[in-house]
């Protein structure tokens, strides 16, 4: 799974397969084939108080399910990690944390759509300096606040996507556009991504096709003197 | 009587010519005056406003990795009118003002130029058509798909008898209908609702830019980002 940052930490799939996604391709998940994705940790190696990570989900039929869509340990100790949801409780979980233990927030689900059966845009956002944790659903503050977490989040030396970080507990489902920010982005920033992906053609405008006249002139000019010659 | 009529087109755009190095002259002449150079595109004959009216936030963002769709639904657009339709070579996007080429990055092309096909028999000369999504996949009681129905008519359906190796149903992911999209990054310097940015291409000598792929459309506060499965993968 290439990696479009500077960064280029292309990603190991294992048993991940492509499907049509919200834009272009996507990755589909078989929990069965213990499908996941191994990234190279470093591309986190210049996180250390914030951080935003969004990614498109579409849950299968067979959701809910204890799953995780992503965890990164350090020595195997959690650092980040996400449940969305997990089935025991249907709660979302939000992690992230380094420093005798992790920041966690979770609340619990209220409908099947938060989870499977369409397009759901999750962003989760930890500013360790102001002790803040936020999660966004589809371009809205969802839950979160100033609560005190202020744990940073270095030292990750393993991550993976769709499964934690030992394998175990593949998500069953599609994720599109996985993006990792070592800033918090702001509420304006996060709700333009979600409306420019979800509805282009609504939050972009597309005017009419100009030709230019003076390439028309040029041409016009060619052609007239290759027929004088 | 032919040849005198080319003369007289030959003459009108040579004078045509001669008023476009005026204002190039012009432009130039503003430029040494403090006025931002503007990029040259005079060598694109097509181009496209896009704006943004679509946001809603009251702040300015600084480098925003800007999705932009193309499709043969856009009006007057056609992938013919591009000099490189199979690499979108010669795409490029500048501010409002033509003062910089901006980043972007082709996250998928597809110059696919005909209708999504529907049934089967669209294709001339079909003898196997297993991968229809909506059509001819049953599923068992779990969701998971146990066999394929040849679409084509001819009988040759496939079977998975394994059921660890069944794969599991998607719904709403079907190609049928959906137009062909070419999806396009671009790195736009200052979003707000009233900015504009312009798309070019039809240049006869432009090659890909090294930008659309060294990541430079995403600035550095992104330390990944990860499209899915593409052509790169």
């Amino acid at each position: 799974m290439a990696d479009s940052a500077a960064g280029l930490y292309n990603g190991a799939n294992y048993n991940v397969a492509a499907v049509p996604g919200l834009i272009g391709n996507a990755m589909n998940f078989n929990m069965d084939l213990g499908a996941k994705v191994s990234i190279p940790a470093a591309f986190l190696s210049s996180v250390n108080n914030t951080i935003t990570i969004s990614l498109w989900q579409y849950g299968s039929a067979r959701q809910p399910l204890n799953t995780s869509i992503f965890e990164g340990t350090s020595s195997g100790v959690r650092v980040l990690n996400t449940h969305v949801p997990w089935a025991d409780n249907m709660n979302v979980f939000w992690d992230a944390g380094n420093n005798g233990g992790y920041g966690r927030i979770n609340t619990g689900v209220t409908s099947a759509s938060q989870y499977k059966g369409q397009w759901n845009h999750w962003v989760f956002v930890k500013d360790a300096v102001a002790g803040v944790m936020q999660i966004y659903l589809n371009g809205e503050a969802w839950y979160g606040g100033a609560w005190g977490l202020t744990r940073p989040m270095t030292g990750v030396d393993t991550f993976r996507l769709e499964s934690m970080a030992n394998g175990g507990n593949c998500y069953d489902g599609i994720v599109d556009e996985f993006r990792v920010a070592n800033v918090v982005q702001s509420p304006d920033w996060i709700k333009a991504s979600f409306l420019n992906q979800a509805s282009n053609g609504v939050f972009n405008t597309y005017g009419t096709i100009n030709k230019q006249m003076f390439g028309t002139l040029l041409w016009l000019q060619q052609q007239s003197r290759m027929a004088l010659t | 009587m032919k040849t005198g009529l080319v003369s007289q087109v030959s003459r009108s755009l040579d004078r045509a010519s001669a008023a476009a190095r005026l204002f190039v002259l012009a432009g130039m002449m503003l430029a040494l005056n403090g006025a931002q150079a503007a990029v040259d595109t005079s060598a694109y004959p097509y181009s496209m406003d896009i704006t943004f009216s679509g946001y809603t936030g009251s702040t300015t963002l600084t480098n925003f990795p800007v999705l932009v769709v193309l499709t043969n639904g856009l009006s007057g657009f056609s992938y013919s009118q591009m000099e490189s339709p199979d690499n979108a070579g010669d795409l490029r996007f500048t501010d409002e003002a033509g003062t910089a080429w901006l980043n972007y990055e082709i996250e998928t092309w597809n110059t696919f130029s005909g209708s999504a096909i529907s049934a089967p028999t669209e294709l001339s000369g079909s003898a196997l058509w297993l991968l229809r999504t909506d059509a001819g996949v049953p599923t068992n009681e779990s969701g998971d798909v146990t066999n394929w129905v040849d679409q084509s008519g001819n009988g040759k359906d496939a079977f998975q008898e394994a059921p660890l190796r069944q794969p599991h149903q998607k719904y709403g992911l079907s190609l049928g209908g959906e137009p062909w999209k070419s999806c396009v990054w671009v790195q736009v310097p200052q979003l707000a609702a009233s900015t504009k940015i312009v798309a070019y291409w039809g240049n006869l000598e432009a090659t890909p830019p090294p930008g659309t792929l060294n990541g430079s459309t995403w600035d550095s506060s992104y330390v990944g980002v990860w499209h899915a499965l593409g052509k790169t993968d």
